[in-house]
């Protein structure tokens, strides 16, 4: 089991399966001439969508078998207090890593806030158990990773890519989350004590909390979509650029798609002016 | 004579920019007043013990349809989609997207009670139009920032976008609705077709 599980999250093996599937399919370029076919491509930004929809569905499938069913029963007999503490210890262990992101992006603030979080959740807050930091302290908590990063950085994203087990992510994303995989301090001291098993039960129970968390919303969000794979492209995408800009608005450029202006009527305006002459 | 001339220039500068400013604040505010008016409004109904269920998202409907411009936003949705299709399909589209966003949202809004709400800015993004940033405060859980994107163009402001947490709610539509016509080969038949089908689903 755990050997057929080491194998599922070589990031490698993935890699290689998908650059197969890539030269295979690929969605239809608009035509060129159409500025806004081409802007409406460029801002879905999915060059691999047959490829991608196809994960996405294995993923629906896995989700259906395995994870929905145990962020099910997680949720049904754990009381809230302890999935709350469950959700904050797992965040405490990413304060290194958040640290060190903070720190790469100039976010000297930031850092500041992320050391002084761990630092009391991981005392007073028995080990991270209690989020005390921002209860009493009022230090918010805040997420980073090397993808938000390498973003600030200026490295281009990449195209959308649905990753099989993983879901939406991108080049850049995924580059972020296997470094955060080989430099995370917990990894390599379970790596070094030859326990990189609970580098795996980490992950799992990362996910089910999330999961649980987001029964209802993935329901509602599924039941009331035209396009269920279309709107989570957005959605991530959207969600994950607000968080590469720590909330801060999206640039002039990023937007100047978003017009509730339309042509035709400025048109209208135009000649009606001139008929007014 | 060339110091009345400046002079002369920098009190017309002076005077023109402070109506400039004036003006600026004057959409600024209005909008700010309408997102407040339309949040007030909102969590009245919400924390109403006298309506049930129904007659409360029964309530947000009319709020909604009242204070946003949904046929607009059905346009943006729509993009460039819009221009090709035929008068029938543009209208049987503003009304299959009004009743799903009516009945869609509503249903979202009315699983809110207990929120207060916050107006922490305003940004004027064009002539037109402003976007009001709120902070909804939900208790035990985190808060969230919405963004309402005003537009006052003729005799009452209207709402055209809402984003929640940097998400734009005409954003994702557009997204996902150019997806659905782009992947048909019926183009905007097919989308007409998944709406209808959404609001059986809805009833």
């Amino acid at each position: 089991m755990l050997s057929a599980a080491k194998i599922l999250f070589r990031p490698g093996i993935w890699l290689a399966a998908m650059m197969a599937l890539t030269l295979s399919a690929c969605a239809s370029m608009p035509d060129r001439d159409d500025q806004e076919a081409v802007a409406a491509y460029n801002e879905a930004n999915d060059p691999l969508e047959p490829m991608n929809r196809y994960f996405f569905e294995v993923n629906r499938f896995l989700d259906q078998i395995l994870l929905r069913p145990v962020a099910e029963i997680y949720r049904g007999t754990l009381p809230d207090p302890v999935q709350d503490s469950v959700r904050n210890a797992l965040d405490n262990l990413r304060g290194p890593v958040i640290f060190a992101n903070d720190l790469l992006q100039g976010e000297v603030n930031r850092a500041g806030t992320t050391v002084g979080r761990f630092a009391v959740n991981s005392t007073i807050g028995v080990f991270g158990l209690f989020d005390v930091a921002d209860s009493w302290f009022g230090l918010e908590k805040h997420n980073e990773d090397f993808g938000q990063t390498f973003a600030v950085w200026g490295i281009p994203e990449g195209p959308y890519l649905v990753v099989p087990v993983l879901g939406p992510s991108s080049p850049r994303k995924l580059a972020g989350t296997a470094l955060e995989y080989y430099v995370d301090p917990w990894n390599n001291w379970l790596r070094r004590n030859e326990a990189a098993e609970f580098i795996m039960v980490r992950s799992a129970v990362d996910a089910v909390d999330y999961r649980a968390r987001n029964l209802e919303t993935l329901d509602d969000i599924e039941r009331n979509a035209i396009d269920f794979y279309a709107t989570l492209r957005s959605l991530y995408r959207q969600r994950r650029g607000d968080e590469i800009r720590n909330g801060a608005p999206a640039p002039l450029d990023e937007t100047a798609t978003i017009s509730f202006e339309f042509q035709e009527d400025l048109d209208a305006e135009t000649i009606s002016e001139a008929a007014a002459e | 004579m060339f110091h009345r001339m400046l002079r002369a220039v920098a009190t017309l500068l002076f005077v023109t920019g402070l109506m400039g400013a004036g003006l600026a604040h004057a959409g600024a505010d209005q909008a700010r007043e309408f997102v407040r008016n339309l949040g007030d409004e909102a969590i009245a109904l919400l924390s109403n013990d006298k309506l049930d269920a129904s007659e409360r998202i029964a309530g947000l409907e009319t709020l909604l349809k009242r204070d946003f411009d949904l046929p607009r936003i059905g346009r943006f949705v729509l993009a460039r989609y819009w221009r090709q299709a035929s008068e029938e399909q543009q209208e049987e589209f503003s009304r299959l997207f009004e009743s799903y966003v009516l009945s869609v949202y509503a249903a979202r809004l009315g699983e809110y009670s207990g929120e207060t709400f916050e107006i922490t800015g305003a940004t004027e993004l064009n002539e037109k139009e402003t976007s009001v940033n709120t902070v909804i405060k939900r208790g035990q859980r985190p808060p969230l920032r919405v963004d309402w994107r005003v537009r006052e163009d003729g005799s009452k402001p209207l709402i055209v976008d809402v984003a929640v947490e940097g998400v734009s709610m005409a954003l994702t539509h557009r997204s996902e609705f150019g997806s659905v016509i782009q992947n048909s080969p019926q183009g905007v038949d097919a989308l007409l077709d998944r709406l209808r089908k959404q609001s059986v689903k809805v009833d």
